[in-house]
């Protein structure tokens, strides 16, 4: 699959909507930490000045004691050590600590009570003893704990919404371009029918762009029509003359014609019966484009008519010099016109016959996945690349081809036929040779004729 | 026979008229429709050629009408379009045969003189002959002159065909349709092959060829 703009922008969004949260959560914590840090530093010189404010030792020894007495050991853990006594207050042991040091609590062991996970320490001479204070850090360490829920319990819950409510719109937006998308390549395939629907009033960006492929898609319908009808006007009208002028020249031949005028009107007639023909199929394409002849489908042996048709056209294949080959085994059945048919497939083994030099030329029935399929290989020069879809329109011909006889109308109509019974044809290059592949509706098995 | 041509296109018309005149038949021309329904209502016809666009009232609208006054007249319709629907609505309104025009007058001779002497079913005889050429029907054995002649299947529906109507002339289109049910115009000589072939085991080994060609119009067993 193509990669859907609406989704990656979602996508984009959602991951620099997190990126943002996340900036600001840092910065936060990072502000929120210093101001803690700098609390705790504060509390810590207060209790320093508290018992260096103390008038003697005795006085400090006093202050040490209350200062025990009224902090639990995870918020301030104290020790006074004048040499000769023993010392005072919380820490039992000496700790080697220097001021503005972080101590962890697993270098305090053997203390009762609940300690904080680190201190902040300070050490020096008090009165002549030796003075040790550890200020708890427990509210520093919960803020990590507190920042990391509120981002857990706030980001996540906001990340899942966004994507859910971003994939949603995504897919609504990917939905309506596929559609637009699906009606562009059916009016480029040749459905000058197909329209992009469109949804509620006012329309939003996409519905004034699906408006907006529907009216070119109309505009071009239009000019298509009556580029047609126009094409049809012309043959219309110039038939009667044309049959005015072959009648005019049946007339002439009562053998009270010399050699020479003789000969000039064989080959005028020749050339009427040729314009005649030429006209006859346009007039034959506009009505089957105008698919009148639907009313009249019936099962059909595919099969059976493309063996009839190898039988019709051998002994003329055989003349040319070409081998025409059925490989028809299975019975393929389709919807359709037989006499159409027929037709399409004429055409298709008379364009092999025309424009291939003597060879094999093999016509192949076979269903492929359920899809009546019809085939037509030749091994002549085949169609380059580039002008494969332009052989479909009517009255082409390739450079080469000008030289060899035909209406030039010959694939057309069977593009035509192939439209009419909802078939596609894909021109292949069998290498060498041309391969036309005529791919129908898949029909009921069995049917009754 | 005594012929009606419905058919407005001052050319056309008389055209038709004159060549059938000329081959012993007797002719009215009409250009009206309405006109035309009175004419074919008013006489006893053998053959109406209709064509299927006129003013007044619609080639198909005639059929349709003599059809439902029961009237078992052959009708042969011209369809100026070459296409499906036409055909199958003119066939479906009553028509006997149609042709599309622009013809030559050979297929529209033809086709008048194989509707005018259409043998009722029961004259279908089992043994077909010309000169001294046999087609056993049920047995299916071909003989000339007390020679064995084998033909493939397609092959004896097309001498079938022909000896049919042994003496009148069989259209290339003619013999499509009746052989292959297929009612196309085929570009390259499709059908001139397959006579051919036929004339290869039919007339080739003997020294009088049964098979004609008639120019401009189609293939002929003598009679």
């Amino acid at each position: 699959m193509a990669r859907s703009t609406p989704l990656r922008l979602t996508r984009t969004l959602v991951a620099i909507f997190t990126l943002f949260t996340l900036a600001g959560f840092c910065a936060a914590y990072l502000i929120t930490r210093e101001s803690a840090e700098a609390e705790i530093s504060a509390d810590l010189q207060q209790v320093l000045e508290a018992v260096r404010n103390a008038g003697d030792q005795g006085a400090v020894e006093e202050r040490v004691a209350e200062l025990v007495a009224s902090n639990r050991p995870a918020d301030l853990l104290i020790r006074y050590a004048v040499p000769g006594k023993p010392a005072l207050g919380s820490l039992p042991k000496a700790v080697a600590v220097e001021p503005g040091q972080i101590v962890g609590r697993r270098q305090l062991s053997a203390i009762q009570g609940k300690l904080a996970d680190s201190y902040l320490g300070w050490r020096g001479s008090v009165q002549g003893g030796e003075l040790a204070l550890l200020v708890g850090r427990d509210g520093l360490e919960d803020l990590g704990g507190t920042f990391g829920l509120i981002l857990l319990w706030s980001l996540i819950p906001a990340l899942v919404l966004a994507t859910i409510a971003g994939g949603l719109v995504a897919r609504r937006a990917r939905d309506r371009l596929d559609a637009i998308e699906h009606t562009l390549a059916l009016l480029t395939s040749g459905n000058h029918g197909a329209r992009v629907p469109v949804g509620r009033k006012p329309p939003d960006d996409l519905g004034q762009i699906a408006a907006a492929v529907n009216r070119m898609a109309e505009a071009q319908e239009a000019s298509i029509d009556s580029l047609r009808q126009i094409s049809t006007d012309i043959a219309h009208d110039l038939k009667t003359p044309i049959q005015r002028v072959a009648v005019l020249l049946e007339k002439l031949d009562n053998g009270t014609l010399d050699g020479v005028s003789r000969s000039t009107v064989v080959a005028a007639r020749a050339e009427t019966a040729r314009i005649i023909q030429t006209f006859q199929s346009l007039l034959q394409i506009a009505q089957l484009e105008s698919g009148q002849a639907r009313a009249d489908f019936a099962p059909v042996n595919l099969s059976a008519l493309a063996r009839d048709m190898q039988e019709i056209y051998e002994p003329s294949a055989l003349d040319s010099g070409h081998s025409l080959t059925v490989a028809a085994t299975d019975e393929v059945w389709v919807q359709g016109e037989r006499n159409l048919l027929g037709r399409l497939i004429a055409n298709l083994i008379e364009n092999a016959m025309r424009h291939a030099p003597p060879g094999p030329v093999s016509l192949k029935v076979m269903a492929e996945d359920g899809v009546p399929t019809l085939t037509v290989r030749d091994h002549g020069p085949g169609i380059p690349d580039s002008e494969r879809s332009k052989v479909m329109g009517r009255l082409y011909r390739l450079e080469r081809s000008r030289t060899t006889q035909g209406s030039g109308l010959g694939l057309s109509l069977v593009a035509a036929i192939a439209e009419l019974h909802g078939a596609r044809v894909r021109l292949g290059d069998a290498a060498p040779g041309l391969e036309v592949r005529v791919e129908f509706e898949p029909a009921s098995p069995a049917g009754s004729r | 026979m005594r012929i009606l041509v419905i058919e407005d296109d001052a050319l056309t018309g008389p055209y038709i008229a004159d060549g059938l005149r000329q081959e012993g038949h007797v002719v009215d021309l009409v250009s009206d429709g309405a006109e035309g329904l009175m004419a074919a209502a008013a006489r006893k016809y053998d053959l109406l050629i209709v064509d299927r666009m006129l003013p007044g009232l619609e080639g198909t609208s005639i059929v349709r009408t003599l059809r439902g006054a029961k009237s078992p007249v052959p009708i042969l319709i011209l369809t100026a379009l070459d296409g499906v629907s036409d055909r199958i609505d003119g066939l479906n309104a009553g028509a006997d045969d149609y042709l599309v025009k622009p013809f030559a007058f050979g297929e529209l001779s033809a086709r008048v003189a194989a509707l005018g002497r259409r043998p009722p079913p029961s004259e279908m005889p089992s043994v077909l002959t010309a000169g001294d050429l046999e087609m056993d029907l049920l047995s299916r054995r071909v003989r000339r002159g007390g020679v064995d002649i084998d033909l493939l299947p397609r092959e004896f529906s097309l001498l079938e065909c022909l000896l049919r109507r042994k003496g009148r002339v069989q259209t290339r289109t003619m013999l499509l349709e009746t052989v292959w049910e297929l009612s196309f115009d085929p570009q390259t000589n499709v059908v001139e092959t397959h006579i051919s072939r036929l004339r290869a085991k039919v007339d080739k080994p003997f020294s009088r060829e049964l098979i004609e060609t008639v120019r401009g119009a189609g293939y002929r067993i003598r009679e």
